[in-house]
């Protein structure tokens, strides 16, 4: 085994490879971009939740001064797309779902004259009954959303629900024995819970520029987790082979998820197309909050049966996930039904996941990636029966949580496994004794677990003749500092330092294929492909080297640049004399790659039924715990402090990891407290920051973070993900807080002053 | 407000557009702009400097915040007409040439900036705090960083940039 002290990079701070431009205001995001002869567009959207089209006439606005197009679906060519559902057009065709659902666009020679013009664009509907309520919807007459669901391509085997009536997505987990788990348990409990929608809150807007180069291909600036499949999506809805599209992303201001979509770029491509000059589309303030996607709202039935002693024997979890008028990422449903049984071992476990249509604006991928949701129920559940079986909630926790060898509730064999540590960790971090501290101050632990990494990559490592090195990854850096991890990793596996080091991330002629940046799979899964990209990289100049020398390979060792005779101190070759000057003795210039899928492994179907992946590479864990307190005359919950322990298998880079840890619980924290798209009769009520606040800098806790010592054997340098699971504990660890102080149980997100006012009165009574 | 109404020949043409002196970073820019046009439109679209961010166009992100006079001003909701004649200072004036300044490279220590994107309005508030108050509590740094929004963070790298800054202890990280 390896630790992170026997690491010449790994491990060490180093500071982010584009912190400078950042700090100078030179980095340039797609917002930044100014073309000649360059147009505005704007979208024209619905005003209507539920309707069907029966005319949309773009005339008037055509004739208007300075307009170079207009364009409807009838301009487009006939596709849908989605992750797992293909489901959406371009513009809204036949019929329109959401309040906000874009209609048409139009181009023009300024962002005022293009807003002038769609205000000119007159639709007429014929409005249909709507629903806003994932429960109402799943009922049997309820209004169809989507009229010929059934014939939509889907890529995930269909169970008996999937794609009928409202729902698009379903997925079944069944291990053990569920009637007999029940029947077992000395005790049942079971609640509802209910969660919001939260909005990723990234700072900057959806943008793209799209422009037309000499030989009419299309080049895309924007602002992406995904370029790739930005790159395949476009094609496929414009009807252009993929080489004639060049997707080069921008520095991206935030992602969370939300830009692991395709928002912005069919519009302004197709725009760009047809008017044969560069064209920008951003969206508006408002637009980010009515048209783009948030967190899955959704309602979650869980019932637990438990022994006398507090052990875990049988779990039946409902789901139904509101996934909005479009289904982009289902994927978060499964991932929600996967996170569930928390960190727990439960032996017989029923789960039914849904994933809903209503006429609501989408719900889509946001950090933590269904997880938060389900962990709030498991892990506010958790503490209900700690509570109520007279036990201590870090003591139930650790009686019942995985360890390595475990199978996880899917049948997944679990191999990397550190909750038990990080329970341990955070309680002796905050000296814990019992939940309450004083009147109205009391501490709330939860733990979770999140599933990493995963899905198709590539990576290409160049050496150049000075020794130094080249890394190019189609994955993207939204600020989580990939870039930096990446040349860590080349530096580490090369023997040479990150300075000498370039990393090419995203563009599409520069970069191999990667899905896109989600779901904890930068550092562990690009992670491995660099790795192994280098490690090619380097076997071939050892190859090389052992030509020139004239020894065997097996004789070589590389240090500080030099590959060495191990036999001899004073007989080494330096990097540049193997590669310089086009002397190369074997074959040519060298150039490393890898193309990787870690996830192979299907889940096995006995078990799980509608999976939206194979198994997981691996999983991480995480304890957090809050000090709060609360005002018991005005309901309001203040978190004092904040303790978070992280299972992340070897550190690669500490203050990178810093950064991950508190961005996510702050994230989680806003969660819990006040972020909230509140939506009535399918129109949003508060589309800004101001109306829809997310925390602020007098919001932020103290911080103690820290990790357990863990290395995970298929991870890059024993490296798995943190990014994501740093969010999903907060909400039911402030839930656990508010009972441990008040005796008030909140099962519904966010934690309102005003729920909690209630709930003491209710109690009073 | 009698400036917003005056007609000015601007090529030839009557038209509401107006020429404008601005100081931004101790050079005057000519421009020509429409009376409703934002201090943040003149700074990116007209004299080019994209350093600011335009994040929200409504006044709650803080992405947009450059100096006047010395106070931090939200560009994306002041009238550029109403901005003439005033010393306006942005996130390309902290740098001499290829030297960060002392906030700058705090910034860096402390993994101030992720995204970077809120980070040129945290750069100016910040400068602003630090001007007026070159000792501040962690309070006070809260305080001032409120009306900057920055969701990768959670503040507190960036609390701890300023700190440095200010040289009360809070260390360049060594790990």
């Amino acid at each position: 085994m390896t630790r992170s002290n026997e690491f010449a990079v790994i491990g060490k701070t180093t500071s982010k490879t584009d912190a400078i431009a950042k700090v100078t205001g030179d980095a340039r995001f797609a917002t930044d971009i100014y073309l000649k002869n360059m147009l505005w567009a704007r979208v024209m959207r619905s005003t209507v939740a539920h309707a069907r089209i029966i005319s949309i006439n773009t005339e008037k606005a055509k004739n208007l001064d300075g307009v170079k197009a207009v364009l409807t679906s009838a301009d487009m060519p006939d596709g849908k797309y989605g992750a797992l559902v293909l489901d959406m057009g371009v513009f809204a065709q036949d019929k329109v779902r959401y309040i906000g659902e874009a209609v048409a666009a139009v181009a023009a020679v300024d962002e005022k004259t293009a807003a002038r013009a769609v205000e000119l664009i007159e639709v007429e509907y014929e409005e249909l009954l709507a629903v806003f309520d994932p429960l109402e919807a799943m009922q049997p007459e309820a209004p169809v959303i989507h009229d010929d669901l059934a014939a939509y391509t889907t890529l995930f085997e269909r169970t008996e629900r999937a794609m009928t009536g409202n729902v698009n997505y379903q997925s079944n987990i069944n291990t053990g024995d569920i009637e007999a788990g029940f029947a077992a348990a000395d005790f049942i409990f079971e609640d509802t819970y209910e969660v919001q929608k939260q909005h990723p809150s990234y700072m900057e807007p959806n943008s793209t520029v799209a422009d037309v180069d000499e030989t009419g291909r299309l080049i895309i600036y924007n602002t992406t987790q995904r370029p790739h499949i930005n790159q395949a999506i476009l094609s496929s809805l414009l009807g252009i082979p993929i080489s004639k599209i060049r997707v080069m992303p921008c520095h991206v201001g935030g992602g969370f998820g939300g830009k692991n979509r395709t928002l912005t770029e069919p519009t302004a491509a197709a725009l760009a197309l047809k008017t044969r000059q560069p064209v920008r589309l951003t969206f508006s303030h408002e637009e980010e909050f009515t048209s783009a996607t948030t967190r899955h709202s959704g309602v979650l039935k869980m019932k637990t049966g438990v022994k006398k002693d507090g052990t875990l024997i049988a779990s039946d979890v409902k789901l139904y996930y509101d996934c909005g008028a479009y289904a982009p990422t289902p994927n978060a449903v499964w991932l929600g039904a996967i996170s569930s049984s928390g960190a727990y071992k439960i032996p017989n476990s029923r789960v039914e996941a849904f994933s809903i249509y209503t006429n609501k604006m989408m719900g889509g991928a946001f950090r933590g990636y269904g997880a938060p949701q389900a962990n709030f129920a498991r892990e506010s559940q958790m503490d209900r029966i700690a509570r109520e079986l007279n036990i201590d909630p870090i003591e139930l926790r650790l009686k019942n949580c995985l360890v390595a060898g475990d199978s996880l509730h899917t049948g997944q064999k679990l191999h990397s496994v550190r909750v038990k540590e990080t329970l341990e960790k955070a309680r002796d971090m905050v000296a814990w004794q019992s939940p309450k501290l004083a009147p109205n101050r009391a501490l709330g632990v939860a733990c979770g677990i999140f599933a990493c990494g995963g899905f198709a990559t590539s990576s290409i490592v160049k050496l150049n003749m000075d020794g130094t090195a080249s890394v190019a990854t189609g994955a993207m850096d939204m600020g989580q500092g990939l870039r930096t991890v990446m040349g860590q990793i080349t530096a580490e596996e090369l023997g040479i330092s990150s300075d000498d080091v370039n990393v090419v991330i995203g563009d599409t002629d520069l970069t191999p294929f990667d899905v896109g940046i989600f779901g904890d799979r930068g550092t562990h899964t690009t992670g491995l492909a660099v790795k192994k990209a280098a490690e090619d990289a380097k076997i071939q100049l050892l190859e090389a080297a052992a030509d020139a020398m004239e020894v065997d390979v097996s004789a070589l060792e590389i240090k500080d640049k030099k590959v060495f005779d191990k036999s001899s101190d004073n007989r080494f070759l330096h990097f540049r004399e193997l590669l310089g000057g086009g002397q190369y003795k074997k074959g040519g210039p060298i150039i490393g790659k890898a193309s990787i899928n870690p996830t192979e492994q299907p889940f096995d179907t006995n078990i799980v039924q509608g999976a939206a992946s194979k198994m997981f590479s691996t999983y991480t864990f995480a304890t957090h715990i809050v000090e709060t307190e609360i005002d018991a005359k005005t309901g309001e919950v203040k978190v004092i402090k904040a303790t978070a322990v992280h299972d992340c298998g070897t550190v690669i880079n500490p203050a990178g990891l810093k950064g991950q840890i508190i961005g996510g619980l702050t994230t989680g924290l806003g969660y819990a407290l006040f972020e909230d798209v509140i939506i009535e009769d399918g129109q949003v009520k508060n589309p800004s920051f101001l109306e829809c606040r997310m925390p602020t800098a007098v919001d932020i806790p103290e911080v103690e973070f820290a990790t357990v010592d863990e290395f995970d054997s298929r991870g890059p340098f024993g490296a798995k993900g943190v990014g994501n699971v740093s969010v999903i504990n907060m909400a039911p660890a402030i839930a656990n807080a508010v009972d441990a102080a008040l005796g008030v149980r909140i099962k519904s997100l966010p934690i309102t002053p005003g729920k909690i006012l209630q709930g003491l009165e209710e109690r009073a009574n | 407000m009698d400036q917003i109404t005056d007609r000015t020949t601007v090529n030839g043409k009557k038209s509401r557009s107006r020429v404008l002196e601005m100081s931004i970073n101790g050079e005057t820019h000519e421009i020509t702009v429409k009376p409703r046009v934002m201090l943040l439109e003149a700074i990116r679209d007209k004299i080019g400097l994209t350093g600011t961010k335009d994040g929200c166009e409504s006044g709650t992100c803080g992405a947009c915040t450059v100096l006047v006079d010395g106070q931090p001003t939200l560009s994306c909701i002041s009238l550029a007409v109403e901005n003439e004649g005033k010393d306006i200072r942005t996130v390309e004036d902290l740098a001499d040439g290829d030297n960060l300044n002392f906030l700058q490279e705090a910034f860096l220590d402390q993994g101030g900036t992720q995204c970077g994107f809120c980070t040129p309005g945290m750069l100016m508030s910040a400068t602003a705090l630090l001007e007026k108050n070159p000792k501040p509590t962690r309070d006070d740094i809260n305080k001032a960083l409120e009306g900057n929004l920055c969701r990768c963070t959670g503040y507190n790298s960036i609390v701890d940039s300023i700190l440095q800054a200010s040289d009360q202890g809070v260390k360049p990280r060594l790990l």
